[in-house]
């Protein structure tokens, strides 16, 4: 169930607050008073607050859609666990940094001034321990088995890697629908070996003055580099490293050519940085990417498989309300569907819940029917990806690229 | 300096990964709700989504926050010509011309709607040449020139026309379609091989994959009338060697010749075709009944030619079968008017 912060400051700090909460007491019919006293509570973090009084505003005017917009926003479940690893740049708890800063940001002059515009705006990455692992990772035995096979066994084994001369150059490109797990999975790689993890989006990297991108691709392989042994995660690679030969700007294709060179280096002289990148678009990913030494190697990542649903509807389902729910069902009902899907629709049968509850007055568990009306609603995401994939695969397969993908859509009678 | 969100745009159109395009442009539009070049890029974003009012309405905007420009003329002329608006197409981009006479881009716009309003074929033709005059190293000036001289039957300059700018952009897959479409005629495998190559460059592209569905059908359509004639034929043969008679000469040369021939023929048209495109028509096969309907058609005809010609008493046969598969034939042929309608 969410909570209050622990930390919520009081009506006397707001006086705004406690003269709406006592207007409201004064005319408890007032429908608007209190939809406008709800807003300002969700605004001001105290979900909790507003519950009782979008739920009466509910009780009095059940068609009020702004009521239920802000009753999802204040019953949306809490904020995901903090990373195991305690974070270096964190603030000691105590003080809500945050809400300071909102509430003073218009009275007191920020304390450090903005960089200058000619200066990067990715001035440092930061690297985190993973302690997840493959094992984690739920079903995806197809996955793992060639995670194994293509990354993990000849850097384990490094004396095997030595009588086979197996070098360790080169990288490892995931790719497959938008939101199958492609991060996590680089995550639990990172946690598997050990090593550190950095993630950046590439699109982050770009930067509008001409020199900074390329300064900022640098910058990042500099920092794996010092951080070693870590798993550098380079996302929506088809960002910047797309197919050159479609790119007008000489701006890009440099940024590209420094991402290339520190690709390369990283191949000779630097162990322990180990290259993962994710795209949505292999096929729009640059082909000077691919080669060997580069991001040589591709994993197809496909939607949870029946043992990953299950696991993944577990874990969505645990810290909720629920009752009577039949998960096996669940996950044989979602074939197709992906990790971010599942969650989408755990959170939307919630909402059915909470607001059936708000408008009755009474609290009662997520349903099985709850799971299934919102199942109802929502199809797969994947649809369109595949669209393409199956158009790609089918036509600009002639170096065998995606024969993986090929075999998965032929199974799946997608063709 | 350019904002690398826009930079990222373009390329995303470029890509065709239109809803990405307007996805990435949102938040750009909230903070500059005023800039015609955002609104303009909208535009090109909503016109791939095939949102057409849409991209008209941004195409006004640009129109409205910059009057004397020509780019938001130029986007309302192609949304316009989507639309099947020709007329008010060839004004805008009319427009567009007389903004910027020495673009090539405008005249290109300008061909490529006049070529689609009715009677104004000379006009498409004059602006495609000042085009290319304008802009002789560039692919799209000339796959315009090939695509005006295509729809007014000069096929030996679109031809040339299309072959430059292949010249300039080996990557242009529409100039390639078109070639193929235009230097193929009715080489099935020609044709194949083109579209594989055009589709090899351009996957997504709906026009080139209905265009393998047109192959597909006239693939089984060839073969429909092959096994018909040879049903026919074999029949025929079965028949003067009397209705009880046993294989001649003639009706044993009649199966060789159906089995060497169309089986032969089907063999090569079918190894002559990239597997990519083979593995699609093949699905196609499976999922279009009409055409299921025929490829059964077809196999039956050929089954009972063979019969006719091969078995004893072959006539008998062939008459017996001749009733079932005159109405399915019949059925066959009623399903494709209407289908057609």
């Amino acid at each position: 169930m969410p909570t209050d912060p622990p930390d919520a400051p009081d009506d006397a700090a707001n006086p705004l607050l406690a003269s709406l909460q006592r207007a409201v007491e004064a005319t408890p019919d007032d429908v608007a008073l209190r939809l406008h006293l709800a807003d300002l509570l969700v605004e001001a973090a105290r979900g909790g607050e507003a519950v009782a009084h979008l739920a009466a505003v509910l009780q009095r005017d059940p068609g009020s859609s702004r009521a239920r917009e802000l009753m999802a926003t204040a019953l949306a479940p809490p904020a995901p666990a903090a990373p195991a690893e305690p974070d270096p740049t964190a603030r000691p708890s105590g003080f809500d940094w945050q809400a300071a800063e909102s509430d003073l940001g218009e009275v007191v002059a920020p304390m450090f001034a903005e960089s200058s515009a000619q200066e990067s705006e990715v001035a440092a990455y930061d690297v985190e321990g993973s302690r997840i692992t493959l094992a984690d990772v739920g079903g995806m035995k197809e996955v793992k088995k060639r995670l194994n096979a293509a990354f993990l066994a000849p850097m384990r084994n490094a004396e095997l890697r030595q009588m086979y001369r197996k070098s360790l150059r080169g990288g490892l490109l995931l790719y497959g629908p938008p939101g199958v797990g492609k991060t996590f999975i680089a995550r639990a790689l990172a946690g598997e070996l050990g090593a550190g993890f950095m993630t950046v989006s590439m699109a982050d990297v770009l930067d509008m003055y001409v020199g900074n991108s390329e300064k900022n691709v640098h910058e990042l392989f500099e920092t794996a580099r010092a951080s070693a042994p870590v798993v550098l995660f380079l996302d929506e690679v088809d960002s910047i490293g797309h197919k050159r030969s479609r790119m007008h700007s000489d701006h890009m294709r440099s940024t590209v050519n420094q991402l290339l060179l520190e690709l390369d280096s990283v191949a000779s002289d630097n162990e322990g940085v180990f290259v993962l990148a994710a795209t949505n678009h292999p096929w729009d990913v640059d082909a000077a990417l691919r080669r060997p030494g580069r991001l040589d190697r591709t994993l197809l990542v496909l939607p949870p498989d029946l043992e990953a649903r299950l696991a993944i509807w577990e874990s969505h389902l645990r810290e909720r309300p629920v009752a009577g729910i039949d998960v096996k069902k669940l996950a044989k009902a979602t074939d197709g569907y992906t990790g971010a899907d599942i969650a989408h629709l755990v959170e939307s049968a919630a909402e059915i819940a909470l607001l059936e509850a708000a408008e009755s007055g009474t609290v009662r568990m997520i349903g099985q029917a709850d799971i299934e009306a919102a199942l109802r609603e929502l199809r797969p995401s994947v649809g369109p990806w595949f669209e393409t994939a199956r158009n790609v695969a089918l036509f600009a397969n002639d170096d065998g690229s995606y024969d993986e993908l090929l075999t998965y859509l032929r199974k799946h009678r997608k063709l | 300096m350019s904002d690398p969100r826009l930079q990222r745009v373009g390329d995303l159109l470029e890509l065709r990964r239109h809803a990405e395009a307007r996805a990435v442009l949102q938040p750009l539009l909230a903070e500059r709700p005023d800039d015609p070049g955002l609104h303009g890029l909208l535009a090109q974003a909503l016109l791939g989504e095939g949102d057409h009012a849409g991209a008209l309405a941004a195409a006004n905007r640009v129109v409205a926050l910059a009057p004397d420009d020509e780019w938001g003329h130029r986007i309302a002329a192609v949304t316009l010509d989507r639309m099947g608006q020709h007329l008010e197409a060839t004004h805008a981009a009319a427009e567009a011309v007389r903004r910027a006479p020495l673009s090539w881009q405008t005249h290109k716009v300008y061909a490529q709607v006049a070529i689609d309003a009715r009677s104004m074929g000379r006009d498409a033709r004059a602006a495609a040449q000042r085009a290319v005059q304008l802009a002789p190293t560039e692919a799209d000036a000339h796959f315009v020139m090939g695509l005006v001289a295509h729809r007014l039957s000069d096929d030996q300059t679109a031809v040339a026309a299309y072959r430059r700018a292949l010249q300039i952009d080996p990557q242009h897959a529409t100039a390639l379609h078109n070639l193929t479409m235009l230097e193929s005629g009715l080489r099935l495998g020609r044709s194949a091989q083109g579209l594989g190559a055009a589709l090899r460059l351009a996957p997504d592209d709906e026009l080139m994959r209905g265009n393998v569905d047109v192959l597909a059908a006239r693939f089984v359509r060839r073969l429909y009338f092959a096994a018909l004639l040879a049903f026919v034929v074999g029949l025929a043969v079965a028949l003067a060697g009397g209705p009880d008679g046993g294989p001649t000469l003639l009706s044993v040369l009649v199966a060789a010749a159906l089995v060497l021939g169309g089986g032969g023929y089907t063999l090569a048209l079918a190894r002559s075709i990239p597997v990519g495109i083979r593995r699609y028509v093949s699905g196609r096969l499976l999922r279009d009944r009409f055409l299921l309907l025929n490829v059964v058609l077809t196999a039956s005809m050929t089954i009972a030619a063979l019969v006719c010609c091969l078995v004893p008493g072959g006539a008998g046969w062939g008459l017996l079968l001749l009733q079932p598969i005159g109405l399915a034939n019949v059925a066959a042929f009623v399903w494709a008017v209407t289908r057609r309608r």
